[in-house]
């Protein structure tokens, strides 16, 4: 099942009696922004839910405790029942329920009451709809009974709670009815304030919702009301609207109400793993929530989790004030698939990462971080096209909304109508539209009794601000007409009927959304779907939405704090020809149609998926050394062909060496003097060229080369003259440089005289050419910051950083880092081609031809030798997730012609074409060293080689 | 190569008319017949004017007559190599506390919702740049480099280039642009509603100047949204390829090194010396202006008292505000703002013998200032948005004694180059309050360690420097061009500069447009 986390649940409880009335009503107001898209869509489809909204409790809440559960508990107790368990061990259970009841003397009710319970849960189980696992059914049954057991008046009732995200949950049920998605679970609040609630109160209505498959979270009132009122409303909210909060009131600024955010964020993501079940996918959405993803991932480290954010995502710029960012990044990143509305959302969430936590974008859409890969896409969300159609369409002139529309030309018989319906927020651009209004009034006095802007406000009692009604005032002051007693705007500062708004937009000739910034705006799709043939008006939006970017030419686009262009906005749509008319229209309408909304909660269910299955075919590539070895020494006299990257040893590794040996310096190998001194390496790491380090690495390749079976070729970025020094103790080695630029073959000089010497491969592009573009960004960086030392080769750049030891200052300096990621990625990434790779303390910069050039030299060597192989051994460093593909798919195709057998690891990264992954390349050469052992392997180093296969991996689920 | 023809919103010279007017007054340098003048103390001045021949033209500052207009011209050319630009009230007001105070500056520092939009202020902004091309046309000699300066003169480069057309149409005008503030992510900028104009104007630049990568990356990611015109990672293809770079400003570090040697500043740093004897000092330098954060500063020494008991008593914040713009509401809000934390903080911790948080909202001289950057043990800037902030390397030229530390924002330009400050992020309470402690306990040797890292950076990228590097790189272009000019028969040069000809016809087109 699909297990869908939200701020607020889509049903919750509502009462009739006083006393929680006003707890109800408290909440109301306060949530009422928490949909921020079509709030109004009322839950139009919630037919295909099966049940009514409506099912009263014949529960006295008190009771619950003394007698019923009881004894139902009891024989639950004694009966431990499975998720497994079959249909007549239900039954069995089911029979005793119902004899209990009967013992326990129940009153009023008859016996075939029961039966007709019994009968509708057995049945449940038996066609497996009853949803869920058999706790909820139980709970189910309990209540059920219990319920009839005491005939009492309804104390409270599940409802449809109109506070919640209703768009999303429209979403959810149109395409659970048209059986795209699976069925829903939901966990999220009740919007209750619950302080004043019996804990007995609170079961009860948790089991109610449980009918409903919400799983409500409550907290005090103290955190609800941090969580919303004043961490997400004053801090996210403006922020991510691009609004930096300037001097907020309140202790310490964010401090205050973090917890708050925090715990609401616990308590939810604690729902969600009471009801997930292996299977389950979990969907968490929206900005209230972005802790919650990392909070699942705890507990269920392989979950397939998504994450979608309904708002907009600011310029890391903005992100970056926040106090918490690196704290909110890290919780959303934990994620499977992390989806925005439009791509423009999604960049700036890159950017962020990128320069907050300093994490590689490899892939257009793919973030890396430690052993985990995040997809990041944009997707906008749609409205029902289908449902609201029905609304609208019903030709019954006696429909609501038929109604409505004969009653608004009425009060309007003569004049053009430009509706417009927002939220009463600074975002909204309500003031610069009725300025612009104003303005083209003043301009166009003709106008004046001709059109009325009727304009709708949401979240009128939150906001006490008159300053709209004052300039409300002045325009109708100014430009009203007493003789046709028509004011120029009508503002409406309560939200109006659904039918009646459908019935606004139907009859209006435009409409206006002048919003500063907004994540999407379905309020004007909603206007498109309902200006239909016989109208289509025209639609004014503010390029500052998410819906601008969907729309295109349709809309008239505005910037709403251009005064002078949104007056002229008003002007033109009121004149505009018909076909200019019926063309923009058609245009807004074939994308309104285009991506209904049941298609987005699709989309984004299945992208939640496949992002899933890649993590975890990559989670799964642990090398299976028995399988190694029993290839390796397979009998035969083929030869065997060993392509083996092996890059300096991360700075890590190098650090962790340097350590051991305590304070001796050595000199880097391949250290060039012909070069200037500043250009030289200068590592503050020492890498011992002759120590114990590097020698065992050298006897590997020593143990590798002694059967005569193996040819091997050390692959790497330095340079030729470097590879040189770094293995002329080794003969008849194959060596690789530049990644492939420049190829020694290998064998004995003497008996093939090709064997031995350097080959340059052709290069179309000029590498000075390319250095010397890349200069300036170098020598900034040497005068700027903590650079330790600079590397070059024809085709990369390593610049080594000096990180703090300190871990406080090591974030700060990772996060230097990532902006200088951030940088050349922005800069030099499109116009060079230029590829980056982030390791440690370490940047790399790659030509981005780079990717092609191991293949080339791979296959030069293949034409060379002219033999085909027992064994192909391929091990090649990550680059990118392109060129690793790319590169071992050049591998399939060796399979059967010139390699009977292959092996395919790849050294950092992750790509789900590599058989097998280790971490770097000591990982690599211990596993090479155990793949020669025939006998037992034994463990070179637990963290490097590890010895879980894919089925032991498997069960950790 | 000619003179340097600067051109900024002030001249560096002040000017004002003198009240009484006694004929018997002898006329020098600081007199004219019914003016009087006063040289600002500044580092830009004195580090462009050893670049060589230096032409000053900006605004008068004040308002002067048509009679006095040539009194005033003739005597700030002759002591002062100054040209003045006289505006009227109304444009000077309009164009300088309106558009280019409420409009761009709060919207370049991240503050659209400040940014009220007013046709007249934009009239009067474009107006006045106009009469500054008009006079710099006349002063312009060919061979001359004009150097345009910050956010007030963002028509001015195109401006400059069509009335030196009218005039003298055959000379070759080289202009370098500098930006002294930052230039936000063009998710900000493109709130302006005359957005393209703007980048027009200054796209007619050769080369335009940032302080760090981060604005260059902003400035031409806004280009190529805006004008769909096509950038590289250093500049603009438009008509001509305009370069644009990063050329951090210093400051004059010899001028503080200098004056902390004068009696008198010896003396006052004696005196404060025993006044704050056992107590370690934090300075905060600052305009009162809503960019410099000053309420986070103080939130965040609330908090670190807060959490750190055992420091009540034992340090004190000096907080020097210097007063700005204070007719503009604002400013007049933050005002209030600050007044109250610091009468909070100081209830909070002070007793009838200590007060934690001396608050100065007035100007000091510059031998106090020294003096009072000498004596602190930290200097605390935490700035919310600030193009690069000088307090910073200012504080740092005067603890060759004390090895003071600094604290730094990360969102000053100058956070990107001075390595070996503690850096943080202001809107982090618990971070700064981290950071007061961090500051405070530091080892002797890590404290001179990140002195001589620091010290060593600000001796070396002046003023002088800065100067010296744009005009460098602005006579490198001017070479470059001349010798592409020798070359044009190559066609396929022609054919790029026909494409980017065309594309920068249809950008100023499709903007006239609109």
């Amino acid at each position: 099942m699909l297990i869908i986390a939200a701020l607020n649940l889509p049903y919750t409880a509502t009462f009739q009696r006083e006393s929680y009335s006003d707890a109800a009503t408290a909440s109301t107001t306060s949530a009422a922004a928490v949909s921020t898209d079509s709030p109004s869509l009322v839950n139009s489809a919630k037919s295909n839910a099966g049940d009514s909204a409506h099912v009263p409790f014949d529960l006295e809440p008190e009771h619950t405790e003394n007698t019923v559960p009881e004894d139902f508990t009891q024989i639950l107790k004694s009966r431990p029942v499975k998720t497994s368990s079959s249909e007549a061990e239900v039954n069995i259970l089911m029979t005793q329920l119902k004899n209990t009841a009967f013992q326990s003397g129940l009153k009023g009710v008859s016996p075939g009451d029961y039966d007709a319970i019994y009968e509708s849960e057995r049945l449940a189980t038996r066609e497996n709809q009853g949803n869920g696992t058999f706790s909820q059914r139980r709970s189910r049954i309990l209540r059920r009974l219990s319920s009839s057991y005491h005939g009492i008046d309804p104390d409270f009732s599940i409802e449809v709670n109109m506070n919640s995200n209703r768009g999303l949950y429209n979403a959810l049920d149109s395409a659970y009815s048209r059986k795209l998605i699976p069925g829903c679970k939901y966990a999220g609040l009740t919007g209750l304030n619950t302080d004043a609630m019996s804990d007995t109160l609170k079961d009860t209505i948790a089991e109610g919702l449980l009918d409903k498959q919400c799983y409500p979270a409550f907290v005090s009132d103290k955190d609800k009301n941090g969580h919303y009122e004043h961490y997400c409303k004053q801090f996210l909210w403006p922020t991510f609207h691009c609004e930096i909060p300037d001097i907020p009131s309140g202790r310490h600024y964010e401090g205050y109400s973090w917890d708050s955010y925090v715990a609401v964020n616990r308590a939810i993501a604690n729902k969600v793993i009471e009801a997930y079940e292996e299977g389950d996918i979990v969907w968490v959405h929206d900005y209230h929530l972005m802790l919650v993803p990392q909070m699942v991932r705890q507990k269920f480290p392989l979950a397939p989790i998504g994450f979608f954010m309904h708002v907009a995502f600011p310029s890391s710029e903005v992100f970056r004030c926040l106090a918490y960012r690196a704290e909110l990044l890290n919780g959303v990143l934990a994620a499977n698939m992390v989806a925005f509305h439009i791509p423009e959302y999604a960049h700036h969430f890159k950017m962020s990462l990128a320069r907050i936590l300093a994490v590689d974008i490899t892939g257009p859409g793919v973030v890396e971080t430690e052993n985990h890969n995040t997809f990041i896409l944009a997707y906008p969300m749609g409205i029902d096209t289908y449902n609201l159609g029905k609304i609208i369409n019903l030709p019954d002139p006696e429909s609501p909304v038929q109604q409505h529309r004969r009653v608004i030309r009425q009060r309007w018989p003569t004049q053009r109508i430009i509706a417009a319906r927002d939220k009463l927020d600074p975002i909204r651009g309500l003031k610069q539209k009725m300025k612009a209004f104003d303005q083209f009034l003043t301009q166009n006095p003709e106008w004046a009794s001709k059109v009325v802007l009727v304009q709708i406000c949401t979240g009128a009692n939150d906001n006490p601000d008159i300053s709209l009604d004052s300039l409300v005032d002045q325009i109708n002051s100014k430009h009203g007409d007493v003789a046709s007693a028509v004011q120029p705007v009508v503002l409406l500062k309560q939200d109006v009927k659904f039918e009646q708004y459908l019935a606004l937009l139907s009859e209006a000739d435009g409409f206006c959304v002048s919003c500063l910034r907004d994540g999407m705006n379905l309020t004007c799709h909603e206007f498109v779907e309902c200006s239909g043939r016989d109208r289509m008006g025209s639609l004014i939006l503010s390029e500052f939405t998410g819906s601008a970017s969907v729309f295109h030419d349709g809309a008239l686009m505005i910037n709403p704090w251009n005064q002078n262009q949104l007056a002229q906005a008003f002007k033109t749509c009121l004149e505009m020809t018909g076909e200019e008319k019926e063309r923009r229209w058609r245009l807004l309408r074939a994308e309104v149609s285009k991506n209904p909304s049941y298609q987005w909660a699709d989309v984004l269910t299945n992208r939640i998926t496949v992002s899933w299955q890649d993590e975890i075919s990559l989670q799964c590539l642990d090398p299976d050394v028995e399988q190694l070895q029993r290839l390796y020494h397979t009998p035969g006299d083929g030869k065997r062909l060993f392509f083996i990257e092996l890059e300096r040893p991360t700075s890590d590794e190098a650090k962790k060496v340097a350590q051991k040996l305590s304070g001796k310096y050595y000199e880097l190998p391949g250290h060039d003097t012909t070069k200037p001194l500043a250009d030289r390496t200068m590592s503050p790491v020492p890498v011992p060229v002759g120590g114990p380090y590097f020698s065992t690495r050298l006897s590997i390749i020593n143990e590798l080369m002694a059967d005569k079976r193996n040819v091997v070729y050390i692959v790497s970025a330095e340079s030729k003259k470097h590879m040189e020094t770094m293995y002329r103790s080794i003969d008849g080695i194959g060596l690789i440089a530049e990644l492939g630029k420049h190829v020694k073959l290998a064998g004995n000089a003497t008996s093939d005289k090709r064997s031995g010497t350097w080959y340059s491969l052709p290069d179309q592009r000029n590498s000075e050419e390319w250095h010397e573009a890349m200069q300036p960004w170098v020598n900034t960086l040497r005068d700027r910051s903590m650079v330790a030392s600079v590397r070059r080769t024809e085709s990369t750049i390593s610049v080594e950083f000096n990180i703090s030891d300190d871990p406080e200052m090591k974030n700060r300096d990772l996060t230097m880092i990532g902006e200088y990621l951030s940088l050349i990625n922005d800069h030099y990434a499109r116009a060079f081609g230029v590829k980056t790779r982030h390791e440690g303390d370490t940047i790399t910069l790659f030509r981005g031809d780079i990717g092609a050039f191991k293949e080339h030299a791979y296959n030069f060597v293949l034409q060379e030798s002219q033999k085909t192989y027992d064994l192909l051994f391929l091990a090649s460093h990550h680059l990118s997730p392109e060129s690793d593909d790319s590169l071992f798919t050049w591998a399939d195709k060796q399979s059967g012609t010139t390699a009977r057998e292959l092996v395919k690891i790849l050294i950092g990264g992750l790509c789900a074409k590599a058989q097998y992954k280790v971490e770097g390349a000591n990982a690599l050469l211990s596993l090479i060293q155990t793949m020669l052992t025939k006998e037992e392997p034994r463990e070179i180093s637990s963290r490097s080689v590890s010895r879980r296969t894919r089925s032991s991996r498997a069960s950790l689920y | 190569m000619g003179r340097i023809l600067a051109v900024s919103n002030r001249l560096p010279v002040t000017v004002s008319k003198r009240k009484d007017n006694n004929d018997s007054l002898e006329l020098n340098e600081l007199r004219s017949k019914n003016y009087d003048y006063k040289m600002s103390s500044g580092g830009l001045v004195s580090a462009l004017s050893a670049l060589g021949g230096l032409q000053w033209l900006g605004w008068s500052g004040i308002n002067v007559p048509d009679e006095y207009k040539a009194e005033v011209t003739d005597h700030l050319n002759k002591y002062f190599h100054c040209t003045p630009i006289f505006l009227s009230d109304d444009v000077a007001d309009m164009y300088y506390n309106g558009f280019s105070n409420s409009i761009l500056w709060p919207l370049f520092h991240y503050h659209p919702g400040e940014m009220n939009f007013d046709e007249d202020w934009w009239g009067a902004y474009t107006l006045a740049n106009r009469v500054f091309a008009k006079t710099l046309a006349e002063e312009f000699k060919p061979g001359d480099l004009v150097w345009v300066h910050d956010y007030h003169l963002m028509l001015l480069p195109a401006m400059i280039r069509e009335e030196i057309a009218l005039i003298k149409p055959d000379a070759v005008v080289n202009i370098a642009y500098f930006l002294h503030i930052p230039f936000p992510t063009s998710e900000i900028y493109r709130v302006l509603p005359v957005r393209r104009e703007i980048l027009l104007g200054v796209l007619q630049s050769d080369l335009i100047g940032f302080h760090t990568y981060d604005y260059v990356r902003h400035f031409l990611s806004s280009v190529s949204a805006l004008l769909q015109l096509e950038t590289t990672p250093v500049g603009v293809k438009f008509d001509r390829f305009v370069s644009c770079g990063v050329f951090p400003l210093g400051t004059d570090p010899e001028r503080f090194i200098d004056g902390l040697k004068k009696p008198e500043v010896v003396q006052r740093i004696d005196h404060l010396k025993k006044r704050f004897e056992g107590v370690k000092v934090f300075i905060g330098v600052d305009r009162l202006d809503y960019i410099k954060g000053i309420p986070n500063k103080l939130s965040g020494f609330d908090m670190f008292l807060e959490k750190n008991p055992e420091w009540i008593g034992k340090c004190v914040l000096i907080q020097l505000a210097v007063p700005s713009r204070q007719d503009v509401e604002e400013y007049q809000n933050l005002r209030t703002v600050v007044n109250e934390l610091v009468g909070r903080v100081n209830g909070k911790y002070g007793s009838a013998e200590f007060t934690p948080v001396h608050f100065m909202h007035r100007s000091v001289d510059f031998n106090e200032l020294i003096a009072l950057y000498a004596v602190s043990d930290v200097c605390v800037v935490s700035s919310t948005r600030d193009g690069m902030n000088l307090v910073s390397y200012e504080y740092i030229a005067c603890q060759q004694e004390r090895h003071g530390q600094l604290i730094l924002s990360e969102f000053t330009g100058a956070s990107q180059s001075l390595n070996g400050s503690i850096i943080v992020n202001p809107w982090d309470m618990e971070e700064l309050s981290n950071a007061f402690l961090q500051s405070l306990t530091l080892s002797e040797e890590k404290k001179l360690q990140n002195h001589n890292l620091l010290f060593k950076y600000v001796m070396k990228f002046t003023t002088k420097y800065w100067g010296k590097n744009i005009v460098d790189e602005m006579e490198r272009i001017a070479e470059e061009r001349k010798k592409q000019k020798e070359h044009m028969h190559h066609s396929v040069e022609v054919e790029d500069r026909e494409a980017s000809e065309t594309a920068t016809r249809r950008a100023v087109k499709e903007t006239a447009e609109r």
